[in-house]
This record gives structure tokens, sequence and C-alpha cells, in this order.
């Protein structure tokens, strides 16, 4: 149970709430006790299929029920029986809406709506086309995006939607698969920029963002900035150095940093890594200023930022021993300002230390 | 605030004599995780007896599916979650040996039966793939000591494939990573011997930034703390070898403050409805950093680690 208040009732009030609950009991187990039934005297109709859905709207976390439920629609299909199977599966997607509605986190809502749309292609009539189908794509991309607008980190939205991505492009006809997939891809890139202009702390969009970026590098659209990766990485910058000065406390932006960093980085010549980290080094060391001007205290993240940036110096081979030190002196101002994990700040006193030393050997 | 110890064992204790309330109905189907939830408690806080073995044994048999798998609740379909539970609870009471040797067979056939081409595995022939049912029929093979290269191989590729950008997993490949998630893929890479497959640094790293100032755990980025998470975030951290790299004393107090100190259990956060499910992975987190008079834990199975000692460790000889 999640984000319930608790409340102690008094004993007029439980006496209540236990009258009130007895009415509902006895409603549900009725119709609990006639699906059991039904199911078990395999009974695939229509009739059945209304009730269960009774069954549903009181408890849609009924897992079994919503078995009975696909039951009910297979044996249907294979009896082609004489119902309008368009509207049928229409009515499925309607169902299923109206309850996430209602639970946008239910699990088993999501997955028999994915099963709806899967087994759309094999009902028994003569109307289902490919673009019927791509229209169905569509209209999914859509929910799921209006679903993203009233909670931008639900990450069932977020799966829903790389899973809908995913069918379009499967729906591309073998020539054009490799096409259609890097249009797709360069879409929802678009995508995460447009969820991260509205809230620069959407972690979801940060993350779908390092999804997105090495694929477009290894198939860039033509014509596109993922052409050039060096030029790429200077834009995603500057992009995010807007970021860090507009919420320098966020971690969503600093992870994709380090990330991108230690992605992109390795594929370029030593002296343009040097460059490149030399220039980010300047950035955040100039935005620690401003927050120790404004807060008396060194920002987190960015002291954060200046251990990577100085590991990857490290690596490439700028000067050890005056690296290693500043990343001691680093770190030791990490004890004292982020007390919590004290004991991740001490071990990587030692880890550095130990690295250096073996480096050194 | 203590740890109200006696409250919770009869809380615990109370939930199966709840019939007046019309949520004991509407939860039937979470009827067997609900019991591993309270048994787990019950046996962490030194109290196993509280639930009649017996009854326990005959709940869990009268679950069964003739697809061999384990139901929820009777009548209902056999699924990995319950199936798991079962086995957990079955080998907690030392019982396993009430299955013939031919029932262990077809709840192995079950589970297997279940694994898709890429490694991955569904919770029941409907088909909703999730790492959480990776982790459940691993560990529950690994319970029965029954894994195999095959399965093993294909589950630890499939989990290779959902870690992200910040050393975490999501739900399947390309998903955000989720402290929850985290827990079920690195508890099943740990059961198969492969840790080093994690990026153990910055999973660490990003598993500490989960504790919020006021000592709480989030599952995610910018989210609220919540009880559960510290289970999720805390097994893993343990699991990796890092439960040192958050602040102890001050996850205490949050779990202590989630207590219900009148009726009994905890919740997600203070002053919210306590749950059976709150209040397992509230103690086991408890249990996990050492506070408390409590049965040493197992950070990869949830159960008590004199119960898990005893499973056969991969890769078998
Ligand atoms: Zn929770």
């Amino acid at each position: 149970m999640h984000g319930v208040k608790r409340t102690h009732l008094s004993a007029q009030l439980r006496e209540q709430k236990r009258q009130q609950d007895s009415n509902k009991i006895a409603t549900y187990r009725r119709l609990n006790e006639q699906i059991l039934a039904l199911r078990e005297a395999h009974d695939y109709s229509l009739e059945s299929l209304a009730k269960n859905s009774q069954l549903l709207a009181l408890n849609p976390e009924y897992y079994s029920a919503w078995n009975y439920r696909r039951e009910i629609l297979l044996a249907l299909m294979a009896a082609l029986a004489d119902v309008d199977f368009v509207d049928l599966f229409n009515r499925e997607l309607h169902f299923t809406l109206l309850h996430l509605k209602r639970f946008p986190k239910c699990y088993w809502i999501w997955n028999h709506r994915v099963w709806v749309l899967q087994h759309f292609p094999d009902i028994p009539s003569m109307e289902i086309t490919p673009a019927l189908i791509a229209k169905v794509w569509q209209t999914e991309l859509a929910i799921v995006a209006k679903l993203l607008e009233q909670d931008s980190r639900n990450f069932h939205g977020w799966h829903y939607r790389r899973f809908v991505t995913g069918q379009m492009a499967a729906l591309a006809t073998d020539h054009e698969t490799g096409a259609a997939r890097v249009q797709l891809a360069n879409i929802e890139f678009e995508y995460t920029t447009q969820k991260i202009n509205a809230n620069l702390s959407n972690y979801s969009a940060w993350h779908q963002r390092s999804k997105l970026v090495p694929q477009l590098l290894l198939s860039p659209p033509p014509g596109s900035l993922f052409e050039r990766p060096s030029e790429f990485l200077t834009t995603e910058i500057a992009y995010l150095t807007n970021a860090m000065y507009t919420d320098a406390a966020d971690s969503s932006h600093w992870l994709y940093l380090h990330w991108l960093l230690c992605e992109l980085l390795p594929t370029m010549p030593e002296a343009e890594q040097m460059a490149t980290l030399v220039k980010v080094q300047g950035v955040v060391e100039e935005l620690n200023e401003l927050e120790v001007e404004d807060d008396g205290v060194d920002n987190k993240w960015c002291l954060v930022c200046m251990g990577w940036i100085k590991k990857e110096m490290y690596r490439i081979g700028g000067d050890k021993g005056k690296l290693v030190e500043e990343m001691l002196v680093l770190v030791a101002k990490l004890v004292e300002i982020d007390p919590m994990r004290k004991g991740r700040w001490e071990d990587l006193v030692g880890s550095i230390g130990v690295e250096h030393e073996i480096q050194h050997r | 605030m203590s740890f109200a110890r006696e409250k919770h064992i009869a809380y615990i204790d109370a939930l199966n004599k709840k019939q007046d309330d019309y949520e004991y109905w509407l939860s039937e189907h979470l009827r067997m995780n609900g019991l591993y939830w309270g048994l787990t408690a019950l046996c962490l806080m030194k109290s196993p007896d509280t639930l009649p073995r017996d009854d326990v044994i005959a709940f869990i048999l009268s679950c069964r599916d003739p697809n061999g798998g384990f139901g929820a609740f009777p009548r209902h379909d056999g699924h990995l979650l319950s199936t798991l539970s079962a086995v957990q609870m079955l080998a907690t009471l030392d019982a396993l040996d009430v299955l013939a040797p031919s029932e262990v067979d077809s709840i192995v056939a079950f589970i297997m039966s279940l694994q898709l081409e890429n490694g991955a595995f569904q919770g029941d022939l409907f088909g909703e793939v999730d790492t959480r049912f990776v982790y459940t029929a691993i560990n529950a093979l690994s319970i029965l000591g029954r894994l195999t290269p095959t399965v093993v191989d294909g589950a630890v590729e499939f989990i290779s494939q959902c870690a992200n950008f910040d050393g975490g997993y999501g739900m399947v490949p390309g998903a955000e990573s989720h402290a929850a998630q985290v827990f079920t893929c690195v508890g099943t890479l740990a059961i198969t011997n492969r840790l080093d497959l994690v990026d153990q640094e910055l999973l660490g790293s990003w598993l500490s930034e989960r504790q919020l100032p006021n000592g709480g755990l989030n599952g995610r980025p910018e989210k609220l703390p919540d009880v559960c998470y510290s289970w999720w975030v805390l097994s893993s951290l343990a699991i990796i070898d890092k439960l040192h790299w958050i602040d102890h004393a001050k996850l205490y107090e949050f779990i202590l403050k989630s207590q219900d100190d009148k009726d009994g259990g905890i919740s997600d956060r203070p002053d919210n409805q306590a749950d059976v499910y709150h209040t397992v992975f509230g103690i086991a987190g408890l249990s996990l950093m050492g506070y408390e008079d409590l049965v040493e834990v197992d950070p990869v199975y949830c159960m008590p680690k004199s119960v898990t000692d005893g499973f056969k460790k991969w890769p078998y000889e």
C-alpha cells in the first residue's frame, strides 16, 4: 500500500465500516464465485466477458481474472463466433484505458492492453489492413504522450512508449526497416529534448536520451549532427551547461554528462579529449565558485564532476602526481559536505591511492 | 521511538483474521506473497511459530495449480510470483520434503517453460516480461537446487542487457533504473555467481544517492522516500559489499518513525497506513544493518541466513 494516510477509527466508525464492508464483501464474493464457476465450466461467452468486466472493475489486480478474460477472447476467435471482432477489440482497448486512468501503475492492466494490441492482427476479420494497424500504433503513441504529460516520470508510460515505437519500427517492410528505426530514434531524441526543456530534472528523459545517442551515432540520420560526433559532443555540453547553471543540485544532468564523456571521449584523439576536459572543468569550477559565493559551501555535484574529469585526465596522461593530490582534496571536501555517504568517500580515497600505486610500480 | 516488536508480531498474527474487511477479500490475489512476507517478518523477529506450521503448509499445498506452479490462492492461476513465495516458505519451514520428487519436477518444469528464447522469463503464459520474473525463476530454481547452464546463461545474458548509463538496471532492456529492479538483477547475478558483470562503483554510487536528508531511501531520483526501498537499495548495496555507503543511523530512525506504534506494522513512510509488505521489508532492512535483536537476513533471498546457508551454490560441482 502506498501513500495512504493512517487512521485509527473510533469504535463507532469501525462498526459503521464493518457494516458497509459486509455489503461490499457479499457482492464481491458472489461475483467472484460466479466467475470461478464459469471458468471451471469452460464458459467462453460474451455474457461471461461482461461479468468478468464487473469483477475487474472492482479489483483490477486480480490476475487470474485477466487470464480468464484472455481465454474468452481467444476462444471466441477460435470458434469464429458471430461477433464484430474489430468492435470487440476496440472495446477491450477502451476498457483498459478506462482502468488505466484510475490505476496508471497497475502492471496487469498495461499487460492486458499489450496483449490485446498484439492479437489485433490475428482477429478473424476482412478489415484488418496494414494501414489500420499503423493507425492503431499511432493512436497508442498519442495516448501515451498524453499520459506522460500528466505524469512525466511514470515508468510504465515510458516503457509503453518504447514498446509502441518498437512495434512501429517493426511494421516497416524489410528494406525500409533500417531507415524507419533511425527516423523513429531521431523523433524520440527530439521528444526527450522537449521533455527535458519542460523539466530539467526529468530523469526518465535523460535516461532515454542515453539509450538513443549510441543508436543515433551508430546510424546517423542523414544531415544530422550525429554524423559529426565531436560537434555533437560540443552541442550537448552546451545544453548540459545550461542545465547545470539552472539547477546545480539535481543529479540527472550530472550523471548524463558523466556517461556522455565516458562514452564519447575514448573515440577521439587524445589532444581533443584533453581540450574537452579542460573546457568542461573550467565551466564546472566557475559554477562551483558561484555556488560558494551564494551558499558559502561547495556544490556537491560540482566536486563529484571535477573528480570524474580528473580521473579521465589521469587516464589520458596529465600530471599524475598532481591530479591525485587534487582528487584527494576534492574527496576530503566531499566527506565534509556529504557526511551521509562518508563510507563511500572514504573508500574512494583508498581506491585513488591504490590505483596510483599500481600505475607507478 | 523504540522498535515495537510485540506489536508487529500481533499485527501479523491478526492479518488472517480480518475477514470483516473488504480489503481482505480484494487481496486474495496476493495471499501467497502476503503469507511469505508475514512468515519472513516473524522469523526475523524470532517468532517463527506464531503462524501454525501445519496451517501454512496446508494453505501452500491448496494453491497448487495443475500447470505445475502455485497460485496466490486456491483456484487462482499458477504464476512465478506466487510459486517463488510458496517455495521460499517451504524452505523456511524446512518442509520441502512435503513435495514428492515428481511434484518438484513439475514445479521445475513449470518455471523452465516460462523462459523465452532471449533468456528472459515471463510471469505466466500470457507474456508479461520483466527482470522481476527472471529473479523469481532463478531464485526458486536455486532453492530447489535445479539450476542448469542453459537457464543460467540465458538469464545472465538478458539481465546484462538491462544495464543502464547510471550503473542501475530496469525492468527490460531500455527501461529506466529503478531500485527494485536493481535488486532483482543484482540478486540474479549473485545467485548465478556473475557479479563481475556489475559496474559496482557506478551502481553503488547511484544506490547511495537514494538516501534523502530525512534518512529514508527512494527508488528513483526525485521520488519520495519509502520503507520498501530500505530493502531494495540496502540489499543491493549489501550484495556488492557497499552497505556502509549510506547512513545507517538515519535510515534506522526513518524506519522506526514509519511504525504504527499503536496497532503494529510498518508503513511506506511516517503516518501512513501499515501493511505487511512494508513491515517485512522494514524489518529486513533493520536486520541487514544489525539493529535490534533480529535474525540475520540473507540480502539475496530475503530469507533467514540460517536457511539459505543450506542452498546448493552455483556453479554446481
Ligand atoms: Zn513501498
